[in-house]
């Protein structure tokens, strides 16, 4: 507590009084009161020369002679005294300066005949350091509400919001931002009870328990708990519980931060993760598949490897394919362009791909680039790819009422077709897979000029229309 | 074979797989055990036809279909006491637990484990 200039000036013992520009008396001590005789407080306000019995003019120009001065300036001055005859004091007086350095009033100071001055400058000494006390402190305050405003713009640009609790209480001082987050309303006392009546039924256990249990620590205890409200937003909620100390009694306090988003992003990536997990297993699953159906159709290891190689690099065509779109799904043109890839010629004669812009979802493109492979693969040992001039048309067009697509496969040039005496798993794949995985419609003809196949894909495998199984 | 994927002869095996090449694993699985194949459906609703009318002995159901997941069909046949197991790509921790005293086979699965889990929910 910063004690006031005239408590101060009252524990002098002699009389001493601050005198403004106009004469009156800005300050004065109770000596100089009682030796004008007159009660506390009295003497401000009033011009000097009402209170003394000096005469006025020699006053004033006393008054602005020390007005001028830093050096105290000797002088007298006469009080009435009372019923007796004046009482002549000798006087200092200097002007004082404002934080400004300009000057400001004069200090007069009272002394009985005779008394050294050298106590002047004491007096000015021990004003000076009240100044600057004062000047001290008002920077110190200045400080303190830059730092308050400053932790207050980091609180509201992080969009905390802050609470301390008194345990003797129990009642909570919430910022508005706070209750907020919580759901409050904007006013009203908030007590503890109050609090977790915010937070999700399910979570309100936790919370007692964290709170309660960095108060029970005896100590300065950290906690951090998240918890969802009763609005199901997920709240961050760190603290420090203080235990009774001479400043006063129990509290917590700390602060709450929405991470609803962060929550979100955290559920979503781990629901991605499992996506993949799944992902993985299914196509672990259909590679299994593809070994064992080549396995049952090969005639030795070599053939089972150089099939099931094949295969699999089919396959896996696709999945590159899916991964660039990040699986939600890939272009019809872009399929039958990977699966040809290792049929092709530079000039892309030996496979004619075209068709408007179609766009399968990712079960339709595995199952339909496994056809495609089948469909190549018998081309190349057997068919149309088999033979230099030979070639392979693959031409696509809207479906039979402009639902889904149509696609035909055409070979030409290669020699005389005759229809498969045994259905391997090459045709096995084609007509019950298609059939299977994209609802499709599937006619594998052996006429002798090539094999053809018609494949009506109705509009479901298509993607953003159907889910990817 | 004579190892561990015989034992089933003639039971009637209905298929649940929305995958057809996996679909067709799991049938030449059972059909090397000596099974009768009902299916494979692809969907909740074919499935739950075939066990209308196909009167299954078992099933082996994968639970995550493409159009939605396998409960319904495991609902009715628990309901007609037939025994079934499930298969998903999904860890453990993602089939519904009153789901979770019939055996669950992690996608892939080797044909004796999917034997032998059939044996198991056949004979108890």
């Amino acid at each position: 507590m910063q004690p006031s200039l005239q408590s101060l000036v009252d524990l002098l013992p002699e009389p001493v009084l601050l005198v403004g520009r106009d004469g009156r008396v800005l300050l004065a001590n109770r000596a100089f009161e009682r030796a004008a005789g007159l009660g506390p407080g009295a003497a401000g306000g009033c011009a000097l020369a009402s209170l003394s019995a000096t005469p006025a003019a020699e006053l004033a120009g006393y008054l602005r002679r020390c007005s001028g001065t830093l050096q105290p300036l000797p002088g007298v001055l006469d009080l009435p005294g009372g019923t007796g005859p004046p009482l002549r004091f000798r006087t200092d007086g200097a002007t004082t300066l404002g934080e400004d350095g300009r000057p400001g009033p004069v200090l007069l100071r009272l002394r009985a005949h005779g008394e050294a001055v050298a106590g002047f400058s004491l007096l000015g000494e021990q004003v000076r350091r009240l100044g600057e006390e004062v000047l001290l402190r008002k920077r110190a305050e200045e400080g303190l509400r830059r730092s308050e405003e400053r932790l207050r713009l980091a609180v509201d640009a992080a969009d905390m919001g802050t609470w301390d609790l008194d345990v003797g209480t129990g009642m909570i001082e919430a910022s508005p931002r706070c209750r907020a987050l919580l759901g409050l309303g904007a006013d009203g006392p908030l007590d503890f009870g109050g609090f977790l009546g915010a937070v999700h039924r399910d979570d309100r256990g936790a919370v007692r328990e964290a709170v309660e249990a960095a108060l029970g620590a005896g100590r300065p205890e950290s906690f951090a708990v998240e918890y969802r409200t009763g609005a199901g937003r997920w709240l961050s909620h760190r603290g420090r519980a203080i235990p009774p100390d001479g400043a006063g009694g129990a509290r917590a306090t700390g602060m709450v931060l929405d991470v609803t988003e962060e929550r979100r992003a955290a559920e979503h990536q781990a629901l991605l993760i499992n996506e993949l997990n799944h992902r993985v297993k299914n196509t672990l699953a259909t590679v299994q598949s593809i070994a064992a159906q080549t396995r049952r159709a090969a005639t030795g290891l070599d053939g089972f490897w150089e099939a099931f190689g094949a295969r699999l690099m089919a396959l896996s065509k696709t999945h590159d394919l899916l991964t660039r779109e990040r699986w939600r799904g890939t272009g019809l043109a872009e399929l039958v362009a990977a699966e040809a890839s290792p049929y092709q010629d530079a000039a892309g004669s030996r496979v004619r791909a075209g068709g408007p812009v179609v766009r399968l979802a990712p079960k339709a493109a595995v199952s339909l680039g496994l056809a495609l492979h089948e469909l190549l693969t018998n081309a190349a040992k057997y068919g149309a790819l088999s033979v230099p001039g030979g070639h392979v048309e693959v031409r696509w067009a809207p479906g039979p009422g402009g639902e889904g697509v149509r696609v035909v496969w055409e070979e030409a040039g290669g020699p005389p077709v005759r229809p498969p005496e045994r259905r391997g798993f090459g045709s096995r794949l084609l007509e019950r897979n298609l059939a299977y995985d994209l609802g499709a419609r599937i006619a594998l003809l052996f006429p002798p000029g090539g094999v053809r196949c018609e494949l009506e894909i109705p509009r479901a495998a298509l993607e953003g229309v159907s889910g990817d199984g | 074979m004579a190892d561990g994927t015989g034992g089933l002869e003639g039971c009637r095996v209905l298929v649940v797989e929305d995958e057809a090449m996996v679909a067709m694993l799991v049938e030449d699985i059972l059909a090397d055990a000596g099974c009768r194949v009902i299916g494979p459906a692809p969907n909740a609703e074919e499935a739950l036809r075939l066990v209308r009318e196909a009167a299954p002995d078992a099933a082996s159901l994968d639970i995550n279909l493409g159009s939605g997941e396998v409960y319904p069909v495991a609902e009715e046949l628990a309901s007609r006491g037939v025994p079934f197991v499930l298969v998903s790509g999904y860890d453990r921790e993602n089939v519904l637990a009153r789901y979770r005293r019939w055996p669950i086979l992690q996608k892939p699965f080797t044909p004796e484990g999917l034997v032998a889990a059939l044996r198991r929910v056949l004979a108890a």
